[in-house]
């Protein structure tokens, strides 16, 4: 089971319902425990990894732009993305998030 | 030209393929071992969704304002 689909029209359609059923309730539950877990594992990344990894995994720039933008060498930028990346999948997995990407 | 890579090469290459196009050799080599070692394959699924997730997540708040009514 997917822990989190906001494209899903229904959830979207519930969220500004006051009486909801108790399924979609345990789902906003879960949503609401994976932005604060995503939250706190970002927080606990080096501010420079932070950095990279959100310009590219959340804002979608390019690594190049980025390597520009933070004057750090390409090598480097990479290294700081493939860390941060497997510091934030273990994370999210250790608090609980285990079951996404699952067979 | 190195066609069997390592669970560690693997998992870099992975990360890798994700920003840019890599050589044919590389992603070969990736190819081939994601078929054939179920960790590395998870891995690999693992960052796509986290991607997946973290746009979603910033993309929401747009969408939802732009649904909002007394926006």
């Amino acid at each position: 089971m997917r822990l989190y689909q906001p494209e899903e029209p229904v959830l979207q359609r519930a969220e500004g319902r006051q009486e909801s059923h108790p399924l979609l309730s345990y789902l906003f539950l879960l949503i609401s425990q994976l932005r604060r877990v995503l939250d706190e594992c970002a927080d606990r990344l080096k501010p420079v990894m932070a950095q990279v990894f959100s310009l590219r995994e959340v804002a979608g720039m390019e690594t190049e732009e980025i390597c520009k933008e933070l004057n750090i060498t390409p090598t480097n930028c990479w290294v700081l993305l493939h860390r941060a990346r497997v510091f934030m999948r273990q994370c999210l997995e250790l608090n609980g998030f285990s079951k996404a990407g699952a067979a | 030209m190195k066609w069997m890579t390592t669970c560690r090469e693997t998992t870099e290459l992975a990360s890798r393929a994700m920003d840019e196009r890599l050589p044919l050799s590389n992603r070969m080599a990736l190819r081939l071992h994601l078929a054939i070692c179920e960790n590395c394959a998870r891995f690999n699924r693992q960052l796509q969704e986290m991607r997946r997730l973290f746009r979603e997540e910033t993309a929401a708040p747009d969408d939802a304002a732009g649904l909002a009514p007394e926006a």
